[in-house]
């Protein structure tokens, strides 16, 4: 019973490694984490689930279970620094255009201030930069990030950029203009974020008074002998949640 | 709720054609293919109209900034140049969904206590006091 169990942890751990390989390989090719960065986790990962197949050795449900959450939280958690990073690139990205705009102001070529600022820059987001100035100057054609609403904004960028590229009538104008342009959506998104917000807080502030409501009662005095009065409950609660989902959506701007 | 309002995008795309030297009638075909919402479809509408009548009573606009944009498209489709009519009317635009901004943000918290006192409010009085009336009756019967 013993060395069956040994084993299918032990094939549970080569699974669940793959697996998690195989989540990392899929992230690393979002160009938004350092690659140094993902070896650490790999290797981070590995020990882990090392350490833990041969302290829970006698054990082995706890071992289970720790792969099964580790299958569930790092890719959620990866998802989310994923998403956290892409928001972030958008204000980098403007930091990057000024710094082109600068060094064309000093008299350099645009691929050349494209390359000094890459270089020069602190960025946090330098190897997905990097890889659209190569896409960029050396008219690769594969794309940078692939899917995705995230992808479709760096294809736009990659168009925006190699156009220039190809074109340099009136750089510097058209890069300013582009700059503005990509101000100008981040000051819509901020700001239709901040209303969003609005219908989001009160929807989960309701949710979660109902939710907990709920629970002391059904607690209290069961569920099934009162089924009726929480069914029509939870037709008003849906019913509002509805309204306020379609007062969020239905919002059109007359100009 | 779109994050930017689909005429200003369009205006954005129709001026960086612009700027990068091309015609007015290729920058409208390019920025109806690049801004996928529904104003670029009534930019297309307006723009088959315009082959068939040259009346600028039938435009199919919903403000009086569209009607600005479409008669300063109209002017560029004649051969005036219209790149600074653009960037001034795009001004105006931004200055208007400002307010139109602000004004929706204070009516937010009218508009979102309806749903409270219609349903979420009677979903909580339901939810505590049923089981009690509910006990409440049938000890009575």
């Amino acid at each position: 019973m013993m060395l069956m169990n040994s084993l299918l942890s032990f094939l549970i751990f080569v699974f669940v490694f793959t697996f998690v390989n195989r989540i990392f390989g899929h992230f690393k090719r979002q160009h938004v984490f350092p690659l140094k960065m993902m070896t650490k986790f790999g290797t981070f990962y590995f020990i882990y689930l090392i350490t833990a197949y041969f302290y829970f050795f006698k054990q082995p449900f706890w071992f289970w279970l720790h792969c099964f959450l580790s299958l569930i939280i790092i890719p959620i958690l990866f998802f989310l620094l994923l998403r956290f990073h892409q928001q972030q690139f958008y204000s980098e990205f403007v930091r990057f255009l000024s710094m082109v705009i600068l060094g064309m102001r000093r008299g350099l070529s645009y691929s050349a201030a494209m390359e000094v600022s890459i270089r020069g820059g602190d960025w946090k987001q330098g190897q997905l930069l990097e890889k659209i100035y190569e896409n960029v100057v050396f008219s690769q054609q594969e794309p940078v990030v692939k899917k995705g609403l995230f992808g479709q904004i760096i294809h736009q960028i990659h168009i925006q950029l190699r156009a220039l590229h190809e074109d340099p009538h009136q750089a510097i104008d058209r890069l300013c203009n582009f700059r503005k342009n990509l101000c100008d959506r981040l000051s819509f998104r901020q700001k239709s974020r901040q209303i969003w917000a609005y219908f989001g807080f009160q929807l989960g502030l309701l949710s979660f008074i109902y939710v907990s409501l709920f629970g002391f009662v059904v607690y209290q005095y069961g569920f099934f002998a009162f089924k009726t009065s929480f069914l029509l409950s939870f037709l008003f609660y849906f019913l509002g949640i509805s309204t306020v989902v379609v007062l969020a959506r239905s919002k059109k701007w007359r100009i | 709720m779109a994050h930017i309002v689909p005429s200003i995008s369009f205006i954005k795309i129709l001026k960086r054609h612009l700027q990068s030297g091309k015609s007015v009638g290729y920058a409208i075909d390019q920025s109806i293919l690049e801004e996928t919402s529904e104003f670029s479809i009534l930019v297309q509408k307006w723009k088959a109209q315009l082959r068939k009548t040259s009346q600028q009573d039938s435009l199919p606009v919903e403000t009086h900034y569209q009607r600005a944009l479409f008669e300063i498209l109209r002017c560029g489709l004649d051969g005036a140049p219209i790149y600074e009519l653009l960037v001034d009317l795009e001004a105006e635009m931004l200055i208007e969904f400002e307010r139109q901004w602000k004004n929706y943000l204070e009516r937010l918290p009218l508009l979102l206590s309806l749903p409270l006192l219609l349903f979420f409010f009677p979903a909580y009085i339901i939810l505590m006091f049923g089981p009690l009336i509910t006990q409440f009756l049938l000890e009575v019967q």
